[in-house]
């Protein structure tokens, strides 16, 4: 059986377009192929996994910081100390670097009070407290927080 | 418990008087005070002949509530400040061998910083000062270029034992409870000095932290201590990155800090960032003057000094502690004998001795003392104790260096800051 140049022309026009429609990949043109992804490079894998890990570091830390601020704020508020002239001066001034528990742990005497206020100006950076200010925050704490040990045990060598 | 509070109140108000009540010229508890001191304590005390005067019983002596830490990973230490974060293990929570993490003790100078968010392996230690090569090491290098350790080490806050000063001296007043025994994880500081080449002139060392300072003034640190360098060579001084088989928690210094067993805690730099090595002592903060300074010539105690005549503490004193018995312990009536144990450490000596006493020192019964795992570590000792009969009494626990040096009644060599107090522990019970 022999075709004529009309039927070899229109087999081989289908044809192209067929071969066309397979290089273009025209949808319908063949039966859908699900490919699956390429799997990521192990560069990427691993960028991705440390900023996964960098992320849970973060928050960690983030929470972890405020439980511990939580710890460190104790929610303090002037009438932990002793009512007494000079309490509110002395609450203000002395929280803004530690909190109560370590006044009310302490007993001095006012010349040793005095002298601390020297001692955390010059060791541990307090803004120096002077004058009126200094009088009453000493007075107070000299007043509500004396030594509180045996004075049988005073040395005979001091006043 | 009227009388109870009556008494307390009566020391608490006015030691002199209460005294004078309840002691007898000779110093022995007399009569009418003698039953109600042991009606306060509801028992007797059945060596009140030897009760030296002036001592309150040391089971009067807590009265009041002790304020509690509450806190992720740790355990109900006693809180002795919020800000900066301070907090003491009783006594009787110290009985492990090994500390546990949750049990350490707390001491803070500054604030305790964000935890270091990036890998901690890129966490940097820089080694500087009098050396040839500066180093600037990752503790990831840290990890591989040097050789591991394991060791148990002590590790005790300078000021531990200050509560017994008396007159009362400024900061924490600690009881026995500034002292752990844990099983840290790093390599040895002198494995990194020598890889930096140090110079001749490299006598001692000044240690960085990352802690902020309380004031938030970022220009200033929080504490900033140093150390001859021979303490630094020794095979114990460890920049450790492990406790007890765990990263360091936050509150101990993660990711990485140093281990300086037997000498004041705080050359222990908790969040170390730098080493300098220097030609003359740091001078940063806790350097000099009063701080971490005892006399050298005894001062008179509550008098004033610039502790210019001071020297820095080196190694810490002596102490044993009594731990499988805590202190205001009720034991059933007829208890006559005490199985004993505990601890006991001497900074950088050894422990050659233990005794306890249960009639206020007038005799002694030697217990047995183990040796350390390794260098630095406290050491077990265990024993027992026969009663004469139930009521109250006070075990006072006294430790022996290896020179022969003891563990004295009351706080020896006070100065202005209460540091290297070691007067012995007394535990008070009540049989019956």
């Amino acid at each position: 059986m022999s075709l004529s140049r009309l039927e070899k022309g229109a087999i081989g026009a289908v044809c192209a377009l067929v071969l066309l429609a397979l290089a273009m990949d025209v949808p319908g043109s063949r039966p859908p192929v699900t490919r699956t992804a390429y799997p990521p490079t192990p560069y990427a894998e691993a960028t991705r996994r440390a900023q996964e890990e960098a992320s849970v570091r973060e928050a960690t830390a983030k929470a972890e910081a405020e439980r511990l601020a939580a710890v460190q704020t104790p929610a303090e508020t002037e009438d932990i100390l002793p009512a007494g002239h000079g309490r509110a001066e002395t609450f203000a001034r002395c929280t803004a670097c530690h909190s109560t528990a370590i006044i009310r742990r302490s007993g001095f005497t006012q010349d040793r009070w005095d002298e601390l206020m020297d001692w955390m100006t010059e060791k541990q950076g307090m803004a120096p407290l002077d004058g009126a200010d200094r009088a009453l925050i000493v007075g107070y704490l000299a007043q509500q927080f004396p030594p509180r040990r045996n004075p049988r045990n005073a040395s005979p060598f001091l006043n | 418990m009227g009388v109870e509070r009556s008494l307390t109140e009566l020391y608490g108000d006015d030691p002199e008087r209460a005294d004078a009540l309840a002691f007898g010229r000779r110093g022995a508890l007399k009569g009418a005070a003698l039953a109600a001191m042991g009606a306060a304590l509801g028992s007797t005390i059945p060596f009140a002949a030897r009760m030296p005067a002036g001592l309150l019983p040391a089971a009067l002596a807590q009265a009041g509530e002790v304020p509690k830490l509450r806190m992720d990973g740790k355990a109900t230490l006693i809180l002795l400040g919020e800000r900066p974060l301070v907090a003491e293990t009783p006594e009787a929570m110290l009985d492990d061998d090994v500390t546990p993490t949750d049990k350490f003790f707390i001491r803070n100078n500054g604030a305790i910083p964000e935890r270091f968010a990036g890998d901690p392996k890129s966490w940097r230690l820089r080694i500087d000062g009098e050396v040839n090569t500066p180093l600037d090491l990752t503790l990831g290098e840290l990890q591989s270029r040097f050789e591991a350790v394991t060791l148990r080490l002590q590790m005790e806050c300078g000021g531990n034992g200050r509560a017994a000063f008396t007159p009362e001296t400024r900061g924490n007043q600690w009881g026995n409870g500034a002292i752990s025994n844990g099983e840290w994880t790093g390599v040895r500081l002198r494995d990194v000095v020598r890889a930096a080449g140090p110079k001749d002139t490299a006598r001692f060392t000044g240690h960085f932290g990352a802690d902020p300072h309380l004031s938030g003034d970022t220009s200033r640190q929080a504490i900033s201590r140093g150390m001859p360098v021979a303490k630094a060579m020794e095979d114990t001084t460890v920049l450790a990155w492990n406790l007890n088989g765990e990263p360091l928690p936050l509150v101990h210094g993660f990711p990485l800090r140093l281990i300086t067993p037997g000498w004041p805690g705080s050359l222990s730099q908790k969040w170390l960032n730098r080493i300098t090595l220097r030609a003359t002592p740091h001078d940063g903060p806790g350097m000099g003057g009063t701080s971490y300074r005892v006399p050298v010539r005894p001062i008179v105690p509550g008098s004033t000094n610039d502790g210019k005549e001071f020297v820095d503490i080196a190694s810490m004193p002596v102490r044993g502690l009594l731990t499988n018995l805590a202190h205001g312990s009720r034991l059933p009536a007829g208890t006559r004998r005490l199985d004993l144990r505990g601890h006991a450490w001497a900074g950088d000596l050894t422990v050659r001795a233990v005794h306890v006493s249960a009639d206020f020192g007038a005799s002694w019964t030697e217990m047995r003392v183990a040796e350390a795992p390794n260098r630095h570590a406290w050491q077990r000792w265990t024993g027992s104790l026969e009663l004469p009969s139930d009521g109250y009494f006070e075990l006072w626990t006294r430790a022996t260096d290896s020179q022969g040096r003891m563990q004295p009644h009351q706080a020896a060599n006070w100065n202005p800051q209460g540091y290297a107090a070691n007067a012995m522990a007394r535990t008070a019970i009540l049989v019956g």
